[in-house]
């Protein structure tokens, strides 16, 4: 062994007792660092208690959403109205709705982009519920918003009958059929009212 | 008639004042299509929860839509469940692409093997923004579940095709190192420790590669080839830190021999004959590379750079304080920085400057104590609390409010930094979940409030029914009997949800107190060192005074 070796090598001896930090960096790969062993199985507990909870959560909303729709509209009075749009109605920009029940204003909504694009996606808005008498009632829808870049308005009028129970009324906007004299189709955007009975 | 610009708005309005009359059509039972079309809409447009509760008793319920809201509301096993029942149903994109997400919501949650399980649904129909992920997600998975030899393989065959994906590439390295294939795992971290990088991300893989590799090389003996590698790291990155430590480190160490490396890569062409064609020809004309016959292996053997250390013990430890020195100046709530204050006065002691070296190490005294005062004291604390009765509602969600809301001291009373902590993913997995959870106290305020105002009018209904007819109706008993219930449902609920963030918060202090106990002992052991090296010192200083001093 040379001199230099030898000298190499006591530095190395030298070295105090130390803690080395690179054995914990050591094949660390791109990912947060993992739970020990130890604290793993309280993790997986902790997961399955936080699942369960919300589980409860829900299931406990669900309860007390059935308890005040018993409560407040009793089945043979419950009438709940839906807002939807055809899949064809694609040149119309819908900016608001309003509602009214027997010459009453009941419900006024104004649409965000984001649920715009949830009724273009074949949802169903829950625009009204209530508990209202069985019999005939007025209701008159207006709307508005852009029809090909234009303004456009409009008000429509329907006569529902609401029998004893449950019932929904469906008001689905979509393209109306109106041929003028030259036999074109002029239709623009209308309200097709639709009920059914509803669950129990 | 044709309506266009204002004058429709005059005209439109004139038309619906005819009257429209009865548009009503009768239809039997789609009223569990529109539910599911309302909690659809409310998906998009609510929260997850919202929409969880519509799809009950529906058509939707079971859906791609419910499917997606299970997984928004973190309800991963749900989730998982409903997809598995409509594996054999369109649009089979869709739900390629929630099986996607799914694998990636039980990565965050810390659980791979659950991921891989939902990776391994992505089958069919795979969107390309998807296809661009696969392979290193798969890999990546496999190395955190413990399968390096699998992880390598997957991530060689995408590196393939992917040779960009820099994580992949680093990830490979790590794999191949795991599963014992030294030489070939140090040839690609090198390739991404040498790499250009335009990005902060980019850079800092580099330095975490060459990291990496220089202590590993270290561990073994090998100085001369850890001193290239450490000294490739910038001085400025995250990893700098460490850098300077270990290079300090390196300087001391045996130079050991020289270390190869392998780089394999999977190359379509030996010869591009398009590189053959000359130049003048339209591109379009040659031929593509495709055609130029199999893909076969290339392999490239190469030794790691050789840095020589010092030819002689002083050189060597003059070299050490270099970067020790530079290190002992930053902020010494970072462990590395701590060991080389303890290293910096050893260094002098070694060169037998013992003024300098008694200074380093006063220095480091000063500097170390509070440290560990604070540690200690902290410890004792996180040993000593117990639950807090309920846990605080801050509005403020952010990982370190959570973080030190749950160990009820102030940022300053923190003696490590707060991103180690929260670096780890079992804190950040325990933490998205308090956030989640401690929303619903609000919730559960609401719902008590509600229940009271319900209440009212069923109790009034129950008075008037006992006045007149000194019975109760069973439709109103039922009403009174559920609120009933309803209540001590969610009183219930608070308890076990103050329970579960209890031992949520239990958690975050166990794994801070785990984090505070490691960085005692480092700290134990350097202020051990740097007290012996002191009486070292003054007993060469007493030995020399005695024999100055003899007559």
């Amino acid at each position: 062994m040379t001199s230099s070796e030898e000298s190499r090598k006591s530095a190395f001896m030298n070295l105090p007792a130390r803690p080395f930090i690179g054995v914990t960096l050591a094949l660390t790969m791109v990912a947060a660092t993992a739970a020990e062993p130890d604290a793993e199985s309280e993790l997986r507990a902790l997961d399955q208690a936080t699942q369960n909870l919300k589980l409860e959560m829900l299931d406990l909303e669900a309860e007390l959403t059935d308890l005040e729709q018993d409560i407040n509209y009793p089945a043979p009075r419950r009438w709940t109205v839906f807002f939807t749009v055809d899949p064809a109605m694609t040149d119309f920009t819908l900016d608001a709705v309003e509602l009214s029940v027997d010459g009453t204003v009941v419900a006024r909504h104004r649409y965000t982009d984001q649920e715009r694009a949830a009724l273009s996606d074949q949802g169903a808005q829950q625009l009204f519920i209530a508990g209202i008498d069985p019999g005939p009632h007025r209701v008159r829808v207006r709307f508005d918003g852009q029809w090909d870049g234009q303004p456009y308005r409009r008000e429509q009028r329907f006569t529902v009958d609401k029998p004893e129970g449950p019932r929904l009324l469906e008001l689905r906007l979509a393209p109306e059929v109106t041929v003028d004299n030259a036999g074109r189709n002029n239709g623009g955007p209308g309200l097709i009212a639709r009920s059914y009975d509803d669950l129990p | 008639m044709t309506v266009s610009g204002p004058a429709a708005l005059g005209l439109c309005v004139a038309c619906a004042v005819a009257p429209v009359g009865a548009a009503e059509a009768l239809r039997a039972a789609p009223a569990e299509e529109l539910h599911g079309a309302h909690a659809q809409y409310l998906h998009q447009t609510g929260t997850p929860h919202d929409a969880l509760l519509r799809y009950r008793g529906t058509r939707a319920a079971g859906g791609l839509t419910h499917a997606r809201s299970l997984l928004a509301a973190g309800l991963l096993e749900q989730a998982h469940q409903t997809l598995q029942a409509l594996d054999d149903q369109p649009p089979a994109t869709e739900r390629t692409r929630l099986w996607f997400e799914l694998a990636r919501a039980w990565q965050q949650r810390g659980a791979p093997e659950q991921a891989l399980t939902a990776l391994d649904r992505v089958v069919i129909m795979i969107p390309d923004d998807i296809t661009d992920r696969l392979g290193g997600l798969r890999g990546q998975l496999q190395l955190a579940a413990g399968q390096p030899e699998e992880a390598a393989a997957t991530l060689r065959r995408w590196i393939d095709d992917h040779d960009d994906d820099l994580v992949a590439r680093y990830n490979l390295g790590v794999a191949l190192v795991r599963a014992g294939r030294n030489e070939e795992g140090a040839g690609e971290l090198n390739e991404i420790g040498r790499m250009d990088a335009d990005t902060a991300s980019a850079r800092a893989l580099r330095d975490k590669a060459n990291l990496v590799l220089a202590f590993g090389f270290l561990e073994l003996g090998q100085g001369a080839t850890a001193r290239g590698l450490f000294k490739r790291i910038r001085l400025d990155g995250p990893f700098s830190d460490k850098a300077l430590l270990g290079l300090g480190w390196s300087e001391l160490a045996p130079d050991g021999e020289p270390q190869d490396l392998l780089l394999l890569r999977r190359i379509r062409c030996l010869e591009d004959p398009a590189r053959l064609l000359p130049d003048s020809l339209p591109v379009l004309r040659r031929m593509p590379r495709e055609s130029c016959g199999r893909p076969r292996m290339f392999r490239d053997r190469d030794e790691f750079q050789w840095e020589d250390g010092g030819e002689t013990e002083e050189e060597r430890y003059r070299r050490a304080l270099r970067p020790w020195l530079e290190l002992g100046a930053r902020n010494a709530d970072d462990v590395a920085v701590q060991e080389a204050l303890m290293a910096t006065g050893h260094a002098f002691q070694q060169l037998a400057a013992s003024q300098r070296a008694e200074t380093a190490y006063a220095e480091a005294l000063d500097r170390l104590l509070p440290r560990r005062q604070a540690t200690r004291e902290l410890l004792d604390r996180l040993s000593g609390s117990g639950a807090v009765a309920e846990p605080r509602r801050s509005a403020d969600t952010a990982p370190e409010a959570r973080l030190l809301q749950s160990l009820d001291v102030e940022a300053t009373a923190l003696p490590v930094p707060l991103a180690d902590i929260l670096a780890r993913q079992d804190v950040q997995t325990i933490i998205t979940d308090m956030n989640d959870l401690s929303m619903n106290f609000d919730r559960l305020d609401r719902w008590q409030q509600q229940v009271a105002e319900l209440e009212q009018p069923v109790q009034r209904a129950v008075f008037r029914e006992v006045l007149t007819s000194n019975t109760l109706p069973p439709r109103l008993a039922q009403r009174r009997d559920r609120l009933r219930a309803a209540v001590e449902r969610i009183q219930t609920t608070r308890s076990q949800l103050t329970a579960t963030l209890n031992r949520h918060a239990d958690f975050l202090r166990g794994q801070t107190h785990r984090i505070l106990s490691r960085r005692k002992a480092f700290l134990d052991a350097y202020l051990a060192q740097i007290r012996r090296g002191r009486a070292a010192l003054f007993d060469t200083a007493a030995a020399g005074a005695s024999e100055g001093g003899a007559p």
